[in-house]
């Protein structure tokens, strides 16, 4: 029922597609209206009464006006009248046994690289390229309300055909855009989907990043049993030829005569290959070889997942392998025993087959190491062979009644992977509660605490980021925690992409990838986040204050922010009257940062309204406490990720002095030498010049011209601008024109034996087509081709070249040798080439 | 922020148009003449743009170059000698809606259009005037234009034309209110129709000059250009005309040039030697005649007849 109310949901938002609501008119231009400001006294009642209202006095909060619906936070007003925008949805889900370097990618990027694949030229697939968009367009709104994965092939031939309806083409452009189109939609893989935004597309998600990576697994490993199996017929085959029960008619005439055993009996037994295998290596071969046969009787499952009912919706989808479980964490650990038992057995003879083709197996050595061979013998491979056991779980019972059994999960050490998805504001172990009411249980912070577990906190809004962390719990050997946020609710303003960004961008639900392998540091990756390094993120905004000024200004986006998207979360803020203005008013991001002993201090949000207008929404203290709590989880995730760490800027700091003392001692006694040395020149420089001065002094010729001088006394330069002359050609008066960029000296000059034309400098002159029309032809763009060399003689090549007017033909070197006058015509077409 | 990328738009029209779309009857200009790169380049930008064909019109006067709506598949209006700008100006004050193109010539516009041609400018109404300038008077077969060379020889001066050349650009930047003025060579695709492009994008009324081949009547002129580009001038600014990497090795001579400043631009216009090619002057904020005009045309006829008549009443007597 959920998935159906938030699937109409945004089937309406996509189609509630009009025109005109896409032109932003002046009057939703944000400004502060003019109104005359309140007195003295009624600024200083009405910030009372607000800061009454923050501190919960509900009477004082009865005397303000509620936001409605219309009023956004200030930095999401310009996505008010969105409708249709580029996001990553639908995605490409690559086909699992595929080879491409990406599991998922967006539809997008799947287009523009796919049209780059056979039209990397800017002027090919003109028409195609052209009506990219239309296409993306197309297949994104016939996939709305989809809640599966659908096959990309025909969809993506539905839209081409559509398409071809649409634009009702005729002619060369008719049967250039089918021909892209058949080209585009080979470029599909085969067997691959479109998923997209839904509230459960985490979860094929994830379902997808299981098959991509535990399909060559098992491939692998499907490979090793062959060989196994394959190993072990061998030995049994070189066992049987030894018996007197071999086929001896294999061996030739004259077989039938020898005795395998008398003739044993008589060699030498220094090569055991002539001694029979043991009974009990031949019976421990034959137990491998029937129990490596079974492995084709075990499922094939790669993934099974276990749902509470309601965690999920639309579990009749037969594309998600699911079951229902009241305590999904406990059930899961029971199957992954079960699995581990049941694959214990085909490792183990898979081991001792290995063992046995490389003639290793030492009884003494590996009998009891087999009989006691269990899941914590495991290694990583095998681990990786089971199938993926998963849990999906509901925050409500995992933060509630249902703690211990997802306790137990995060604690064994067993790559069983919890799926939630979780609501970025409210607090988990409070449902139906006042989502702000005390400090927020952070799941992800109780994944952290059990050190063992991979954590992968994620949200739709950053596909790239969620399916990381799915492919990083999926690689390990332990266990998963995935808390993952859609955007999905049943009553929200905002599509849910944005929503979702909106969550990110607030802190509200945090990016966070925590990998306990990584033990020598970066545990905690951070990147995702935007602005990582700040308190808030945040953004630049415009509006026309009450006399018409652009201000420029930068605005944080914080929780409270977030908040204001949230319907039932209203009551929490209070329209600041226009007249009333007063420096007690504080933007929350600067309150949380400030030390407000007296308690004067008001906190406040920016809002915008569907006309445009600017106004203060101040809040309640219990929304600037859930802030201040959403800040410190932020500042410990911080820390943990070495940002703003303690530690770590203590040690920056501490190393930046050690530098800087050293630099300024090496500093300080390269100065000192230097001034040492420089003592010493100049001493040695004065004997030396006095030297040269007396000598000079001593044979002194002073006659004019031994001195260089002129009539009146100047001494003669010679010039030092030999090319002074070059550099003016355009006598512009009063201006220096530039000399553009001359060739390279060194640039070669190209010569090509094929005609070709430089077709972007053709100006459709009509001059080629003229003497020849099959040879020569206009493109897409009027400009002209070669259609058909062979349609024409050089003679009439080279004339077109030398009638061009835009000098683009280049005729190359003649097609046909026997052309008559060719040693005329190649000097004529010459210059052209 | 918030995951919008910077190219978020994914508004697509229902509607698409190739090149062909804007083509009207097969043009019968002579083999080799200038005037089928401009009509090429004019087709692209309409396509780059995707306007509607029935939004546009192309007006022109008498000449070679008029014969151009009928290569449109536009409306058009093939009008008097040198009154395709009146038309033009009467088309964009009554349908602000249509995109008006004109096409004109150097004997159209500068010799019997002359007057038209400085009040269009001074108006400033939001059209396009591409003026062919091919230096003669190619369709009545060799007549000396205001644009003929000195020495010239033609039909009307058989012994050389007497005077030196109009200089167009001194004109145009002379007029009060004009607000933006280029120059283009007709055998440079990429360039002319960046051009065109950038006129077009002006809101304004855009000036464009494009020394253009004549194949049969006033070739020399044209060779002597492209042979050597050496007495051209390529100006070169941020705000001007962009110029693409592969074309700007073409041209030895570059300048620099500011295309707010009108006296820089009259310095570069006036100069007889070098042939300037790019954005001599533009001023986004002159005033739009088509602006002032415009205002009442959303009026219904209840409206128009309530104020007429409250204009009529201040007569009562």
């Amino acid at each position: 029922m959920l998935l159906r109310v938030q699937a109409e949901t945004t089937k309406k938002l996509n189609q509630a597609i009009d025109p005109a609501a896409q032109v932003v008119t002046e009057s939703t231009a944000v400004h502060i209206p003019a109104v005359a400001a309140m007195d003295e006294d009624s600024t200083r009642e009405t910030v009372a009464m607000l800061r009454r209202f923050h501190l919960g006095d509900p009477d004082a909060g009865s005397r303000f006006e509620l936001p409605d619906v219309g009023h956004w936070p200030a930095l999401l007003h310009a996505y008010r009248h969105l409708r249709r925008f580029r996001y990553e949805y639908p995605l490409l889900l690559m086909p699992a046994a595929s080879d491409q370097k990406e599991m998922v990618v967006s539809l997008e990027d799947f287009l523009s690289c796919a049209i780059r694949a056979f039209a990397g030229a800017e002027s090919d697939a003109r028409i195609l390229k052209d009506n990219l968009a239309w296409l993306d367009n197309w297949i994104r709104d016939h996939l709305t309300g989809h809640e599966q994965p659908e096959p990309a092939i025909p969809l993506v031939q539905k839209a081409a055909n559509a398409l071809l309806a649409q634009l009702k083409l005729a002619g060369d452009n008719l049967a250039a855009l089918s021909d892209d189109l058949e080209q585009l939609v080979a470029q599909v893989p085969f067997g691959s989907d479109f998923l997209a935004l839904n509230a459960n597309a985490p979860f094929y998600l994830f379902q997808h990043v299981t098959y991509c990576h535990r399909a060559e697994t098992r491939r692998t490993f499907e490979a090793r049993v062959e060989q196994g199996i394959y190993g072990l017929k061998q030995l049994l085959a070189v066992e049987e030829e030894k018996s007197r029960d071999s086929d001896s008619s294999r061996a030739g005439p004259g077989a039938q005569f020898l005795d395998a055993e008398n003739f044993s009996s008589m060699v030498s037994h220094r090569h055991r290959g002539t001694v029979a295998m043991p009974k009990a290596r031949r019976q421990r071969i034959e137990q491998s070889l029937q129990q490596l046969k079974k492995f084709s009787e075990i499922p094939t499952e790669l993934l099974r997942m276990i749902v509470r009912h309601g965690s999920v919706s639309n579990l009749s989808d037969q594309k998600f392998n699911a079951m229902i479980s009241e305590d999904p964490c406990t059930e899961a650990l029971r199957q992954y025993d079960e699995q581990a038992e049941l694959w214990s057995g085909l490792f183990s003879a898979l081991r001792i087959a290995e063992l046995e083709v490389e003639n290793q197996y030492d009884a003494s050595v590996h009998d009891s190491w087999f009989q006691s061979f269990d899941a914590d013998a495991f290694s990583a491979d095998e681990l990786l062979m089971l199938p993926s056991i998963v849990a999906v779980e509901t925050t409500t019972h995992a933060a509630g009644t249902h703690m211990p059994s997802f306790s137990r999960v995060l604690n064994s050490g067993k790559p069983i992977q919890i799926l939630m998805t979780v609501s970025a504001h409210g607090n988990p172990e409070q449902a139906g509660e006042d989502p702000l009411h005390g400090f927020r249980m952070e799941l992800a912070y109780i994944g952290i605490g059990h050190r063992e577990a991979v954590v992968n906190q994620a949200s739709t809004a950053r596909m790239q980021s969620m399916v990381n962390g799915f492919a990083t719990a999926l690689n390990s050997t332990r266990p998963g925690l995935h808390l993952l946020h859609t955007g999905f609710t049943q009553a929200q303003p905002l599509h849910p992409w944005l929503l979702a960004n909106a969550a990110l961008e607030s802190r509200a639900h945090p990016s966070i990838r925590f990998n306990p392998a990584f033990l020598g540091g970066g545990q905690v990756d951070f990147d995702d986040n935007p602005c990582n390094e700040d308190d808030w993120a945040g953004g630049e905004f415009s509006y026309l204050d009450a006399d018409e000024q652009m201000i420029e200004t930068e605005l944080k986006f914080t929780f409270a922010d977030y908040c204001l998207l949230k319907p039932d979360l209203r009551g929490h803020f209070r329209l600041v009257p226009q007249d009333c203005d007063s420096a007690d008013f504080v933007a929350v991001d600067e309150f949380l940062n400030s030390s407000d002993s007296n308690g004067r201090k008001v906190p406040f949000v920016w809002s915008v309204d569907d006309r445009g207008v600017l106004g203060k929404l101040v809040i309640s203290r219990e929304l600037a406490f859930a802030c201040r709590d959403r800040l410190g989880f932020w500042r410990n995730l911080q820390s943990m990720a070495g940002i703003h760490n303690y530690y770590v800027d203590q040690a920056i700091q501490q190393v930046r002095q050690q530098e800087q003392s050293r630099a300024s001692a090496e500093i300080e006694a390269v100065q000192l030498a230097h001034l040492d040395e420089l003592e010493k020149l100049r001493d040695s420089a004065a004997e030396e010049i006095m030297g040269r001065l007396t000598e000079v002094l001593m044979g002194l010729d002073l006659s004019d011209s031994a001195l260089g001088l002129v009539g009146d006394g100047r001494k003669t330069i010679p010039s030092v601008s030999p090319n002074a002359d070059l550099l003016v050609e355009a006598d512009v008066e009063g201006i220096e024109p530039e000399k553009a960029d001359e060739p390279d000296v060194d640039e070669e000059e190209i010569s090509f034996n094929e005609p070709w034309i430089d077709s972007m400098m053709c100006t459709s002159c009509d001059d080629c087509l003229a003497i020849n029309k099959v040879m020569f032809t206009y493109n897409q763009d009027k400009q002209a081709i070669i259609k058909d060399i062979s349609a024409g003689t050089y003679a009439q090549l080279v004339k077109a070249a030398e009638l061009c007017p835009a000098k683009c033909i280049h005729p190359g070197k003649p097609l046909d040798p026997d052309e008559p006058g060719l040693e005329e015509l190649i000097s004529r077409a010459e210059p052209f080439n | 922020m918030f995951g919008i990328k910077s190219d978020w738009s994914l508004e697509v029209k229902d509607r698409y148009f190739t090149l062909d779309d804007y083509c009207g009857v097969e043009p019968r200009w002579c083999t080799g003449c200038g005037d089928l790169g401009i009509l090429t380049a004019m087709h692209k930008v309409c396509r780059e743009a995707q306007l509607l064909p029935e939004k546009i019109v192309s007006v022109s006067g008498i000449g070679c170059s008029s014969r151009l709506p009928h290569y449109m598949g536009t409306y058009g209006f093939h009008g008097l000698h040198g009154r395709a700008l009146p038309v033009a100006c009467g088309i964009k004050s009554r349908r602000p809606d249509l995109d008006v193109w004109v096409a004109t010539g150097d004997g159209d516009c500068f010799s019997i259009g002359a007057a038209h041609w400085v009040h269009a400018l001074r108006y400033n109404m939001d059209i396009t005037i591409i003026v062919f300038d091919n230096g003669i008077y190619g369709l009545t077969k060799k007549q000396t234009s205001p644009t003929t060379p000195e020495e010239y020889l033609t039909n009307t001066h058989p012994g050389g034309s007497l005077l030196p050349p109009l200089n167009p650009l001194t004109v145009t930047l002379g007029v009060t209110n004009v607000s933006f003025v280029a120059q283009m060579v007709d055998w440079n695709p990429p360039l002319l129709y960046e051009t065109l492009k950038a006129a077009h994008d002006h809101k304004g009324t855009s000036f464009v000059r494009i020394i253009q081949r004549c194949p049969v009547y006033m070739e020399q002129r044209s060779l002597d250009l492209q042979n050597d580009p050496a007495d051209l001038l390529l100006l070169k600014h941020d705000d001007g005309i962009p110029v693409p990497d592969t074309v700007q090795k073409m041209f030895k001579n570059q300048l620099e040039h500011n295309p707010y400043d009108l006296g820089a631009a009259f310095t570069v216009a006036a100069n007889t030697e070098k042939i300037p090619l790019g954005l001599l002057y533009r001023n986004p904020n002159a005033r739009r005649y088509d602006e002032m005009t415009r205002r009442g045309l959303n009026m219904t006829d209840e409206e128009r007849l309530k104020g007429l008549n409250e204009a009529l009443d201040k007569f009562a007597v």
